[in-house]
């Protein structure tokens, strides 16, 4: 049984909520507002209650996290000239987002959130500064293809090629990226199991092989056997892959994101969405995975990690995700590659075919 | 729900979160002498703030005297002070973190205390990638002599949580760079025997087998290795840990997996214990489908017939069987099913 249209109702009212204010809790994540925005919009698109909010009023916000090249002085020549996770760094506020400070500068995630959040709501992206910005993003990936989140410096790994493989193509253009090295990257990544860890040598691990596996399909590097709707590829052994991930559905039907720990809310989205890239979807067990997602939903809304603990914005976000994918009728279907509705997916492959 | 209902249950929250903080009887930036020369920068998040943060005072002060502190570029002590109080409030903002470095390096402090502030940092957030760079950072400078340093602190994490994958990123990193291989394989032994179902330390132990500069490569330990998984998959044949191991030792070499006896053997004892062993019956379904010629005990172990039995019967049974012992993945054998060749389908 899918989860009613009453209890999707609780889910909206708590994205809602949050959408309008967070508690002092939550200033671990003031680097992230866009993030955090980004959970609730796309939450808020699923759900088809996104007329709820004023998205001309949250386009113009997110554009003010935009950096824009800094007229003159120090370091901004390697800046990353994407969007900030949030105006803490002390910029002014402007429409179509301020000048680099000092120690200033876009971040990977946080601009991947603001281009999602921007497509989402239909905007066209005509204020992103697209050359400024993929220029930029080019200095951020490393010599063994890895990206680093900002031109400062930070750690290096799968998530963040991810990030700038979504960037491209919803600017619909590869200029920041050096695919060839990112896709060798991501092989580097494989373990011996056949999950991806975060970095090379490293534990499989279910959100890194989520960004391995939507990364190399975004690049073409790996594509959807027409005939069979399943993945195949010379680079990867698909059916091992297949495997490490249906073997991450645990007895209690929610899937962990490592061998042996504990299942989680989120893996109903990084490795149940993984089967779903692979075209491999339907094997695992929907109608489990769906109880354990039951019992991981608060009455008043919001998903926790696991059954019993307070929800989170996280956890909310890819509880639906997870919902979308089961087929919920009553929740948008997901483009999980891009992480948002394919409707929001749509729009960009159309105006990329106007234009 | 209306706003101000919503706003009273937010100001709950943060009233208790406030609590948390008070007994360090924290004085407020604005009443202390030193920074009586510094203009506090305030936030501006806009006409419209979404997700705006209801900050505790204590949040908003801090952070604007580091954004003053920040648009001045002061490189001084008492703005190390000060990125402290930032850190201590928000350890995920690396802003804070990268202009705490560039301070460091123009004070040329004494990077030894660095690595206690951090381990005193990192008590309460084991968890956050910022703090994981700083620590790279600062043990990069030192250099080799913070080899053993480093160790040590991954395994004052380990003996918390096991499974932090941080600090396994660290430790890993601390091998590649500062070394320290000699003693590895027995650390990954030793987190084995406490807790077999560990799967950061099998993961562990095959990147040492894999890059260790002692060790002779994953081929060259193979046989030894396929040892310590027999033993491990004996304790409890439903531990994928060791199973996922064994058949990773094989990996790009599907040839030497199914000539391999030692393989055989584990499948063969596993299944001599039960027929229902998932995965012994996974791997030698594997093994089918690389042309392995299974040989008479084992498809006796199975309670076959071994003149009715072919490879593809014998591959088609154990997809059947798989599909009543392990439930929960019915579809995923079903699939496995319907890709067993039948080899008079030509």
């Amino acid at each position: 049984m899918h989860i009613s249209i009453t209890d999707l109702e609780a889910h909206s009212q708590f994205a809602l909520f949050m959408f309008h204010g967070l508690p002092a809790s939550a200033q671990p994540e003031d680097v992230n507002r866009l993030t955090l925005a980004y959970f609730l919009i796309s939450s808020l698109d699923l759900l088809h209650a996104l007329s709820r909010i004023d998205a001309t009023q949250v386009i113009d916000w997110v554009y003010g996290h935009q950096v824009l090249p800094a007229p003159s002085l120090h370091d901004s020549g390697n800046c990353f000239l994407g969007f900030r996770g949030s105006l803490s760094v002390g910029v002014q506020f402007r429409p179509l987002g301020a000048s680099a400070l000092l120690h200033d500068g876009g971040h990977l995630a946080s601009t991947y959130s603001a281009l999602a959040i921007l497509t989402i709501l239909g905007d066209d992206l005509c204020r992103v500064q697209k050359h400024a910005l993929l220029g930029s993003m080019k200095k951020l990936q490393q010599q063994d293809g890895s990206f680093t989140s900002v031109h400062m410096g930070t750690e290096t790994d799968l998530r963040f090629v991810y990030c700038a493989v979504a960037i491209s193509v919803i600017l619909n253009d590869w200029a920041g990226v050096d695919t060839q090295k990112a896709s060798k990257y991501i092989l580097d990544c494989q373990s011996y199991d056949n999950g991806f860890g975060l970095v090379p040598g490293q534990e499989s691990h279910g959100g890194a092989t989520y960004c391995a596996i939507a990364s190399l399909l975004m690049m073409g590097y790996i594509k959807v056997d027409p005939l069979s709707k399943i993945v195949s590829s010379p680079l990867l052994d698909i059916s091992g892959l297949i495997k490490w991930c249906i073997q991450k559905q645990t007895q209690s039907g929610g899937f962990h994101g490592r061998t042996n720990k504990d299942p989680d809310t989120c893996y109903a989205f990084w490795v149940a969405g993984s089967l779903h890239l692979l075209g491999a979807g339907h094997l695992c067990n929907a109608d489990a995975l769906q109880d354990f997602l039951k019992r991981c939903a608060d009455k008043y809304g919001g998903f926790s990690k696991w059954p019993g603990e307070s929800p989170d914005l996280l956890h909310s976000y890819y509880g639906i995700c997870g919902l979308s994918l089961l087929g919920n009728p009553n929740i948008k279907q997901l483009c999980c590659k891009l992480g948002m509705s394919i409707e929001a997916a749509d729009r960009l492959e159309r105006a990329r075919n106007e234009g | 729900m209306s706003s101000s209902e919503s706003d009273a249950s937010l100001e709950g929250e943060e009233d208790e979160f406030e609590e948390e903080h008070e007994a360090e009887k924290w004085v407020p930036l604005s009443e202390r002498a030193e920074w009586a020369d510094v203009r506090p920068l305030p936030q501006d998040d806009g006409p419209h703030p979404v997700v705006p943060i209801l900050y505790t005072p204590r949040f908003r002060q801090t952070m604007d005297y580091f954004r003053a502190i920040l648009a001045l570029d002061e490189r001084s002590p008492r703005s190390l002070l000060l990125t402290q109080e930032v850190i201590m409030l928000n350890a995920g903002n690396y802003t804070v973190w990268h202009f705490r470095r560039l301070v460091l390096q123009d004070l040329s402090s004494d990077l030894l205390e660095e690595l206690k502030f951090i381990e005193r940092i990192a008590e309460s957030n084991y968890k956050n990638y910022q703090i994981w760079h700083h620590r790279r950072w600062t043990a990069e400078k030192l250099g080799s002599a913070a080899m053993i340093s480093e160790l040590h602190f991954t395994e004052k994490v380990f003996s918390k949580d096991a499974k932090n994958y941080h600090a396994w990123s660290h430790r890993q990193w601390v091998l590649r760079t500062l070394g320290g291989w000699e003693g590895e394989l027995d650390f990954c032994d030793k987190l084995l025997q406490q807790d077999i179902y560990n799967n950061s330390a099998w993961n562990q132990r095959f990147f040492v087998i894999k890059n260790s500069p002692y060790l002779g490569g994953v081929q060259g330990m193979r046989e030894m290795e396929i040892k310590y998984c027999k033993d491990a998959i004996a304790v409890d044949s439903a531990n994928e840990s060791p199973w996922r191991y064994l058949k990773g030792l094989f990996k790009g070499d599907n040839e030497a997996l199914v000539r391999s006896g030692a393989v055989a053997d584990i499948i063969l004892q596993e299944l001599q214990k039960s027929k229902e062993c998932i995965f012994a019956l996974d791997l030698l379904l594997d093994l089918l489908n690389l042309g392995y010629e299974p040989p008479h005990d084992l498809i006796k172990s199975l309670g076959l017939d071994k003149d009715m039995c072919s490879a593809f019967k014998m591959a088609t049974f154990i997809c059947t069987c798989l599909k009543k012992i392990d439930a929960m993945r019915v579809l995923y054998w079903d699939w496995r099913l319907a890709a067993v060749v039948n080899p008079s389908d030509g």
